[in-house]
């Protein structure tokens, strides 16, 4: 059962921030981590801070150069959306293998990344679409790359008091595709082992004007694969090419042994997910 | 009609008993030319449906009592250690708290074979998730609260984690077994880990092993796991000094009755038992969990008592199925007879006996599989360990000891080069045949169940191994077992007939998802010729139901239904002296056909017991009682305690094979199961949607043995106690194709022929599905699960 706590619901931003500020309280968004802990006698909050009456998180806004989307937004939405399905296809991919069609419906992207689990399934398509976090304080508001706001397991550049607000997608150029593959134990309701995000773009004469890659539950924090996506860029598109920068990939990620999976054993996905994300990427285009 | 035709000795030619004998030579039951009742062999809608799918249904924790204090455990957080200090002033001092207990407090033991468990840990701890203190307050969030401020010190012992550590005994689990009031079925050797052995020897396993051409040995493993129910553990307690009343999704209420009589002592008759519905049993509600916590509770507070766990709970403290370890070593001449095999068995059982010794002794009487096999030895220990609870789970080992000998066969059928279906084919049992345990089997239907499972798979369609265009490996396996029902048991019930004709049937055998409440009015149906609709189960209550022995062993539709013809047959005699004397002629005048009295000499005479004018009948008469029963003490031969062997081990066995496609993935190890053909001999299916549900199910749940379930300990904690981490199939993963066949070999005792379906559906699905992985990657796997990193670093 769910030990008693206070819950807040504050109806605004600013008010949220302050009581972050002024307690010791968590945010509190899809509630699809945080009661589970709860539950599970792991967490004993205080004070939760709801933010389910700021409408102002929920929004989506479409602009020349982007989207942004609020940071309530839940995975539901990154399942249906046309636009996420055939523009940011791998984070319609990512959301659309979260749990279950019932937690898709309550969790949401924000809650997904400010977790700051290394296996978040929205983490890595969002790094290959360079996402830019949006982050507001009480008076304040400051962007930050995604990139940036992992520290660590379980750590995230939030500051005390500070809230995500939205998520920043720039558009992506016309001749791009992406693909997420997520390897897990069973179908469904489990966690990725090892997700690896990849995003291509070409220039005209089909040689690789662009290549991002993003690893997921390959080491402490989602990371980006640079060296692997350097190797990428300028070349022209092949097995072989994918399979070099797939074994760069491989020595890039920082996977350790634990009792859910051997080291070992995640070097091999990162080696044979990435050619194949690569790969199927490309048959995209 | 009589459809019960008595055991006829085997027809067997003693100087060649392989030779296949025509099983129609054997048992001549079904005769064509007796007609079935319409309502054997129709697939009713199951009468609990309903009212589940609605959720309607009130499980265990839905229930309440007025007065009711809420309890919570502390669960121990190590694996073994003594108990230095437990300080609960914390706890007392919050307000609405009514007791908390700890082992000081309370000194029962309670078990069923051997009453080894403390209620809470006395002096020391024997597993993580071990309840060490329990709370009972005036509300959960108190009672939770409570056990959050219990401190206990604990000074940390050696860990037995595996066989082997518990082998070496080095460290002991119980230092003293005979502390313990021993109850029977097993013997704890002193001064080891060994709470119980089971020895069978047939033949001479040396001399078999001389005679072959081929041997071969391996080392094999299968992870302890959990039954995971929908349901977990729940229970409400209303107890004093001399009363005792437990309201619990019991699976056994006549043994949980039992227990709590012996460990609080209480005269049998004044604990009473009243089952609530249950969500989800598969063997770990057989054992009295939360009801003796409840019972402590509620003696110290003289309050109602009620306890829920909760899933994290359910995973640290409920129970689990032991893991295992065989080295099995088998011989065949070159032309594929099976000559010797010889297998020692090492049960995990985890920390305290519970029905561990009971595995042992089933699944050794099953570990040789369903062949005629000259030579046998079996040793299997049931060991303890500083881990969760091995008990019944769904089959009692078979899974296990199956994938041990299915491992063998295709291990043997390679190396002869002969193709695994006809491997086994020629030496699966046949009738006239001795059994390891050196019984003259009868109605076996097992080449029959080879068959069409691998015919559900299209086994001769293609090769049992090639690769996909795409670059993925297929395999075909196939696997079969033979199970045991527990014998000798008992069982009662009774057939009320109400005011209006409507007929009450009283039977312990409890509805857990195997169909019990639809099946036993069909088969009263079946004779008293009333429309099943007007037949239902009363809940189960030890108050007024009858004795039944337990719901496990896939034992209900055989002993249940027996008792439930018997009684029905009761209650005919009965209406047909009602009606004699109404009638005012003798009672050999009065005819009995479904359902319809008639007085043989009197065309004026009939009465069609279905039709609201029979009630008049009724009315002011002695009331329709009737008592049914059954029990097989008497055909049970006890088995040599020294070899088990026995002329009748069992009045049931049951066999059945499945066959598996699987796919596997080589870059990634990962593997798609694509169809399961499951063919088991059902003896005769009373309702065959209900046995195609029951294979259906297990199938799946075999599935999670095979590729995904594992309880995993680290230093003794379990760490992947929870939904997340412990991965049981969901309904995406039931994203392949199963085929299921009801084989029809009678059983000559049974009613109607019928033999046990509630486990037999998963025996065979892990170690099909191990053989199919194995044969894809052309490595035979040595443990199940088989998970992708096993597939990636096979070599």
């Amino acid at each position: 059962m769910l030990p008693a706590f206070k819950l807040l619901e504050p109806n605004t931003i600013e008010e949220a921030c302050r009581i972050a500020l002024d307690t010791d309280g968590m945010f509190l968004a899809g509630a699809t981590d945080i009661f589970v802990a709860m539950h599970g006698g792991a967490l004993f909050p205080e004070t939760l801070i709801s933010l389910a009456k700021i409408d102002a998180l929920r929004d989506i806004r479409k602009t020349d150069q982007g989207i942004f989307i609020g940071a309530l937004t839940p995975h539901r939405y990154f399942e249906f959306n046309q636009v996420m399905k055939t523009r940011y296809t791998a984070i319609h991919e990512g959301c659309a293998q979260v749990g279950s069609p019932q937690i898709r419906n309550r969790g949401t992207i924000g809650g997904n990344l400010c977790n700051g689990a290394p296996s978040a399934d929205s983490a890595g398509p969002l790094l290959v679409f360079d996402a830019v976090c949006v982050i507001v304080g009480a008076a304040y508001e400051r962007t930050l790359p995604l990139r940036e706001f992992y520290l660590g397991p379980k750590k995230t550049a939030l500051r005390k008091g500070e809230l995500l607000k939205s998520i920043y997608l720039p558009e992506p150029v016309s001749r791009s595709a992406s693909r997420y593959i997520k390897f897990t134990r069973r179908n469904a309701m489990d966690l990725a082992l090892l997700g690896v995000s990849a995003y291509l773009a070409l220039d005209d004469s089909g040689g690789i004007a662009d290549a991002r890659l993003a690893l997921t539950t390959a080491g402490p924090t989602p990371i980006r694969a640079g060296e692997a996506e350097r190797r990428l860029i300028g070349h022209k598109p092949c097995d072989s090419l994918f399979s070099e920068a797939a074994a760069i990939a491989e020595n890039e990620s920082l996977p350790r042994t634990s009792w859910r999976s051997s080291k070992e054993f995640r070097l091999k996905l990162v080696k044979s997910l990435t050619e194949k994300a690569l790969r199927e990427a490309f048959e995209r285009i | 009609m009589d459809y019960i035709v008595k055991t006829r000795p085997a027809k067997i030619d003693p100087l060649f008993p392989e030779i296949n004998i025509d099983p129609g030579d054997v048992f001549d039951f079904p005769d064509d030319s007796v007609e079935l009742p319409a309502i054997i062999g129709k697939s009713l809608p199951r009468k609990d449906g309903q009212e589940k799918v609605t959720g309607r249904t009130k499980f265990g924790a839905d229930h309440n009592i007025p007065g009711q204090l809420y309890a919570a455990v502390l669960h121990s957080t190590e694996a073994h250690a003594v108990i230095r200090k437990i300080d609960t002033s914390e706890a007392k001092k919050i307000k609405g708290v009514r007791a908390v207990l700890t082992g000081e407090d309370c000194k029962v033991r309670f078990g069923h074979m051997l009453v080894d468990q403390p209620v809470l840990a006395q002096e020391k701890v024997r597993y993580w998730g071990e309840p060490v203190a329990a709370v009972a307050a005036d509300t959960l969030h108190l009672a939770k609260l409570a056990v959050r401020k219990i401190k206990v010190d604990y000074e940390p012992l050696p860990v037995v984690e595996t066989v082997e550590d518990a082998l070496r005994a080095d460290t002991l689990v119980h230092e003293n077994w005979s502390d313990y009031q021993l109850l029977g079925g097993c013997a704890p050797v002193p001064g080891t880990n060994i709470v119980d052995e089971f020895v069978l020897v047939h033949g001479d396993v040396e001399k078999g092993f001389r005679e072959a051409d081929v041997v071969v040995e391996n080392e094999l493993f299968c992870s302890m796991i959990q039954h995971a129910p929908l349901e977990t553990h729940a229970a409400i307690a209303i107890a004093d000094h001399d009363n005792c009343h437990i309201i619990s999704p019991a699976q056994s209420p006549f043994m949980i009755r039992k227990i709590i009589a012996n460990a609080f002592g209480y005269r049998l008759d004044r604990v009473r038992v009243t089952c609530t519905d249950i969500g989800g049993a598969f063997g770990c509600k057989v054992e009295a969990r939360l009801e003796p916590l409840c019972v402590a509770l509620a003696r110290r507070t003289k309050r109602p008592v009620k306890l829920v766990f909760e899933r994290h709970e359910e995973f640290a403290a409920a129970l689990a199925r032991a893991g295992v370890k065989f080295r099995i070593k088998t011989g065949a001449t070159k032309e594929g007879k099976l000559t010797a095999q010889q297998i020692y068995i090492y049960w995990d059982t985890g920390a305290y006996a519970t029905f561990g010794p009971r595995v042992n002794y089933n699944a050794g009487f099953a570990s040789n599989g369903p062949y005629y096999i000259p030579n046998s030895f079996v040793d299997g220990f049931c060991l303890v360990s500083n881990k969760s609870l091995g008990t019944a789970y769904r089959g009692f080992g078979i899974t296990e000891v199956a994938f041990a000998h299915e491992t063998q066969m295709d291990a043997l059928a390679n190396k002869l080069g002969i193709d695994p279906l006809e491997f086994r084919l020629k030496n699966a049992l046949r009738n006239g045949q001795e059994s390891v345990a050196g019984e003259v089997m009868q109605d076996v239907g097992i080449s029959e169940c080879l068959e069409k499972a691998a015919e559900a798979v299209g086994w001769y369609d293609g090769p049992l191994q090639w690769r996909t265009a795409e670059g993925k490996l297929r395999g075909k396996g196939i696997a079969c077992f033979i199970k045991l029902t527990g014998t000798p048991s008992t069982t009662s019930v009774m057939l009320r007939m109400n005011e209006d004709g409507t007929v009450t049937l009283l039977s312990g055998s409890r509805e857990m998802g195997q169909g019990v409440e639809t099946v036993l009015p069909q088969l009263a149906s079946s004779v008293l010729g009333i429309d099943v609709e007007r037949i239902i189960m009363s809940p189960v209550d030890t108050a007024f139901t009858p004795y039944d022995k337990t719901t496990t062993s896939s034992r209900s539709t055989f002993h249940g239904g027996l008792a439930v013809m018997d009684a029905a047959r009761d209650m005919v005699r009965q209406l047909k002296a009602l009606m004699a004397r109404h009638w005012d002629c003798p009672v050999e005048e009065i005819t009995y056909d479904k359902g319809v009295i008639r007085c043989l000499f009197d065309p004026e005479a009939s009465v069609d017991i279905n039709t609201s004018f029979f009630t008049r009948y009724l009315k002011e008469e002695p009331p329709i009682i009737a008592v049914g029963r059954y029990g097989t003490k008497d055909i049970f031969s006890p088995p040599d305690p020294d070899t088990h062997q026995s002329d009748r081990p069992t009045i049931m066995w049951m066999m059945g094979a499945q066959a598996a496609e699987v796919e596997v993935d080589p870059d990634t190890g990962r593997t798609k199961i694509i169809r399961i053909g499951a063919a088991h001999d059902v003896g005769r299916a009373i309702n065959p949607d209900n046995c195609r549900q029951q294979i259906q199910g297990a199938v799946l749940m075999g599935v999670g043995n095979a590729l995904l379930e594992e309880m995993i300990y680290v230093n003794g904690v379990l760490v992947n106690a929870n939904m997340v981490d412990y991965k049981i199939p969901t309904s995406m993963d039931a994203d392949f194709e199963t085929m299921v066949d009801l084989v029809e070999c009678p059983h000559n005792t049974g009613p109607y022929g019928v033999k046990g379906i509630g486990e037999p559906g998963m025996a065979p699905t892990a170690p099909a599905i191990a053989n199919a992985i194995s044969r894809a990657c052309g490595h035979q796997f040595k443990s199940i699960p088989v998970k992708a990193e096993h597939v990636l670093f096979r070599e």
